[in-house]
């Protein structure tokens, strides 16, 4: 019966406005390859994030590219910049994976969606472990870090058309940009390795740049189907 | 009794008399004091319907296990009922590719008062038939589609008027226990003419699952009485009903085994209405003219959450009340004429109704019910509302041909009050036309070709402050083919129909908002058999099919399939009676959002019933076979539980659909049946 439906409705070319579809989501990261604005050279040992779930949402980023200053005038205001327009969730991975970035295993997992526009990506980063050397000077800072996020990150920019064409999407983890600002020489050290004291401005500087959207990209591309 | 599914309407009767009279009047004898005697033969040709008219009789009707008066629509050709909102709250009902709603497409009228609520807080049109005793219904009469300019407003899929009857003079009653705590208490008692009775109901019951209960009581009574050259009726009611209800569940938690099919997430969900109605009509004893004033008062608290905790995180529970005052005026008349040496009939009529509401939302909490004062879905509002119309109407024969062409006029005033706001007023107009020519084809058969101009008005609460074009326009057309002979008839009807700004409900704000122009299309068929002496069966079928215009793509929710069958069989026994009645309901699976396809199901519903002189025992069952079947099913997200990782698609939600459900009645019949 419920084929006969389906035949009825192609018969009659009047497909419903959206459709259910999935795609794989893959995680990628961009590893420091120079140094930061303190001067640190930074090399990774580990680098390990738990990701999930992940949403995306209709809702543009306020400072997105399809931004227009016409929004100011004529559109819907927004609290603050980055403030994304929520709603009934386009697509969504609900599970949960330990990642490591320094060796990204390839697919995260398989979002569920459906089509139309895409705007934005709701990340839920539940903690990560970064471990490495940075030198600077001749002087090397062996570190340890661990960091709990609390809240989810929203508003990532995440902008694609997605029809029930073969599709794939890309989360780049920038990884660099977390130790951007970082300044080792505030580390606290204890038993030879530096850790980030949540008083120190090291803490301060990595907590900050993990929930600064801008760390992370959302790639949308077409995959080609296989004969 | 000759069977017919369809209105016998007397248009115009030849007197043959010269042949007939010849024969029956012999040469007077001088000698033989007898008067010579004559023999009148009266033909009459009926006023055929057509093929979108349908009249349901008492007999059937009482033939089909039902628990309301609702449940009775479904004997209306491709007439989908759901209940979806607990035994007390408005059914939602589809006819004819249309989803409407709680009322909003389909008009409702019971012994002349209409049953719409406008601008109502939950859904426009809302139409609840709990004040209707089963028993009593004497009959259906549905026009499919809005091809009459008598229909009124929310006549966008049609109009069903049920008259009230019952089921023969004297003193008739039931007392019935059912599963699942279904108890229930009537009796009534009518005249010798059953159109004048009065009957009280009273029934309870805790409902198969979760949240489930209910208990109701009405009194309805319709007097008629011929006063000088008058018929008057008045038809009184009162009705009160609290129920609960289960809400819906997410058919992805049910699949998970997270939630039983008959359970609850919120158990603080359900209503109470309570109603009371009088109209008194007077006629001329030929039923060509007649004057009806009604007033109702109807006061309606429903309390849902469909969304769980999407909105607010202490629950997106609503409670919306609807208190309503109407009063209402309707005149017709209707007489014949002449045009160009033809005979013409033509009636005309009119009339005014006027409502005040007093509408207000807030949320509750879900872990108590009690109010959230800061709820920030809450309003309140003060509606005066009036609608004022005119009709007339043609109706031509020709030989074979009948021709009719009609005209209508409404005119809709609004009056909104926020509270601390400016008052909002709006007027508007429109104009309607009816068309149609009929040619007999044969004896017993007729082609019609239909075209009506209908309308539904808009939400009171939706207009801007001096708008003036507020109804929303439908437009439908209809070629439909009917037989009728003494024993069986059937119908075959290509109908299609467009609609203006179509509404649809949105269960994440929990009221109709705008879909844009739509557009509906299909083929509805039905068969009437009285193959043997005490046995009828009856069977319809309608495919539809239905379109946003806007966007060229399907719309959801509407009823692709709708099938109907039902047989009615009764035998008398010297002392005893049989009655059987059977029905079988099939509803294909309809088309979701996102190109999901809900579930179809089949229902077989009996009736028997064992009587003696005049008290039967009877058994109903309802859903015999046990199918479990989803009765309402709807796209959109919710979250009704505290989980970071519960989805935020849209995604179906349902609710269950009754079980088998028995119930054994001690019935007394009244001295005789008709």
């Amino acid at each position: 019966m419920r084929a006969l439906v389906s035949l009825l409705l192609l018969l009659t070319a009047c497909s419903p406005l959206q459709e259910r579809t999935t795609f794989p989501l893959t995680v990628g990261a961009s590893l420091p390859s120079v140094a930061n604005e303190h001067g640190f050279e930074i090399t990774l040992d580990e680098a390990t994030v738990e990701l999930g779930p992940v949403r995306f949402f209709e809702g543009e980023v306020l400072l997105s590219s399809r931004w227009s200053p016409w929004s100011l005038v004529m559109g819907t205001a927004h609290a603050h910049p980055g403030h994304y327009v929520p709603g009934e969730s386009m697509g969504e991975w609900l599970g949960s994976r330990t990642v490591d970035l320094l060796a990204p295993s390839g697919e995260l997992g398989v979002v569920e969606a459906v089509t139309g526009t895409f705007g934005s990506m709701e990340l839920t980063l539940a903690s990560l472990t970064l471990a490495g050397v940075a030198d600077r000077d001749d002087q090397s800072w062996p570190f340890e870090v661990s960091l709990e996020v609390t809240r989810p990150l929203e508003g990532i920019r995440a902008s694609a058309e997605v029809t029930t064409a073969p599709t794939a999407a890309l989360l780049t983890l920038n990884v660099a940009r977390w130790l951007q600002r970082v300044d080792f020489s505030t580390a606290v050290e204890e038993g030879g390795t530096f850790t980030f004291d949540p008083t120190t401005q090291a803490f301060n500087a990595l907590s900050r740049a993990v929930a600064d959207t801008g760390a992370y990209t959302v790639v949308f591309t077409r995959q080609e189907q296989h004969p | 009794m000759p069977i017919r599914f369809g209105r016998v309407v007397v248009g115009c009767v030849w007197l043959i008399l010269p042949a007939s009279s010849a024969w029956a009047s012999p040469e007077p004898d001088a000698g033989d004091a007898t008067p010579p005697s004559f023999t009148t033969t009266v033909r009459a040709r009926p006023e055929r319907p057509t093929a979108s008219q349908q009249v349901v009789d008492g007999e059937v009707v009482q033939a089909t296990a039902k628990v309301d008066a609702g449940e009775a629509l479904r004997l209306v050709p491709g007439l989908v009922v759901s209940r979806h909102g607990g035994e007390g709250k408005a059914h939602q009902l589809f006819l004819r590719g249309f989803d409407a709603l709680h009322g909003q497409d389909l008009e409702l009228v019971v012994g002349g008062v209409p049953v719409n609520a406008v601008s109502h807080v939950h859904a426009l049109g809302y139409a609840d038939l709990g004040f209707v005793v089963p028993e009593v219904i004497g009959s259906l009469e549905a026009f499919e589609g809005p091809y009459r300019v008598d229909q009124g407003d929310f006549a966008v899929a049609g109009t069903v008027r049920l008259s009230l009857e019952a089921p023969g003079p004297g003193v008739f009653g039931a007392l019935s226990l059912g599963q699942y705590g279904r108890r229930r208490v009537m009796a009534g008692l009518a005249a010798d003419d059953p159109r004048t009775f009065a009957v009280f109901d009273l029934a309870e019951g805790k409902g198969a699952g979760a949240a489930r209960g209910f208990s109701r009581a009405t009194l309805l009574a319709q007097g008629r009485r011929r006063i000088a050259d008058l018929e008057l009726r008045a038809l009184a009611g009162a009705h009160t009903t609290r129920f609960k209800s289960p809400g819906v569940i997410s058919a992805r938690d049910h699949d998970a085994g997270a939630i039983g099919f008959f359970d609850t997430y919120d158990p603080h969900q359900g209503g109470s209405s309570d109603r009371l109605h009088l109209m008194l009509e007077a006629a001329t004893p030929a039923d060509d003219t007649a004057a009806s004033v009604y007033v109702v008062r109807q006061n309606t608290r429903l309390q849902h959450n469909f969304t769980g905790f999407w909105f607010d995180p202490r629950g997106d529970g609503l409670v919306q009340f609807d208190d309503a005052t109407t009063v209402g005026l309707t005149l017709r008349t209707s007489g014949r004429a002449r045009l160009l040496r033809r005979p013409l009939r033509w009636d005309a009529g009119g009339g005014l109704r006027h409502d005040l509401l007093d509408q207000s939302q807030q949320g509750y909490r879900a872990s108590d019910g009690s109010l959230l004062l800061d709820s920030a879905r809450a309003f309140d509002l003060s509606i005066a509302q009036s609608h004022l119309f005119a009709y007339t109407r043609a109706r031509l024969r020709q030989d074979r041909w009948q021709l009719a062409l009609g005209v209508r006029a409404d005119a809709f005033s609004a009056r909104v009050q926020p509270p601390g706001e400016a008052e909002r007023h709006a007027l508007g107009a429109r104009a309607g036309v009816e068309a149609s020519v009929g040619r007999e084809m044969g004896e017993h058969s007729l082609l019609v070709l239909q075209f009506g101009d209908g309308f539904r008005s808009p939400h009171a609460a939706s207009l801007a402050d001096g708008e003036r074009t507020p109804f929303i326009s439908v437009r439908g057309a209809e070629v439909g083919w009917r037989t009728e002979t003494r024993t069986w008839s059937t119908s075959l009807a290509l109908f299609g129909s467009w609609v203006g700004n179509d509404l649809f409900f949105d269960h994440t704000v929990s009221t109709t908002v705008p879909l844009g122009p739509t557009m509906r299309g299909g083929l509805t068929g039905t068969l009437a058999l009285a193959p043997i002496a005490g046995l009828r069966l009856l069977g319809s079928g309608t495919v539809a099919h239905a379109v946003a215009l806007d966007t060229g793509t399907a719309l959801p929710g509407f009823m692709p399939f709708v099938g109907r069958f039902d047989a009615a069989w009764r035998k008398d026994l010297r002392a005893f009676t049989l009655e059987a009645g059977a029905a079988l309901t099939a509803v294909g699976p309809r088309p979701l959002r996102f190109g999901d396809v809900g579930d179809g199901y089949l229902l077989t519903d009996l009736r028997l019933t064992v009587g003696w002189r005049r008290v039967g025992l009877r058994l109903d069952v309802s859903n015999l076979l046990d199918a479990r079947w989803t009765d309402g099913e709807f796209t959109y997200p919710s979250r009704f539980h505290d989980d970071p990782t519960a989805s935020s698609l849209p995604l179906r939600h349902l609710t269950a659909g009754a079980p088998r459900t028995a119930t054994v009645s001690v019935v007394l019949h009244p001295w005789s049946t008709p």
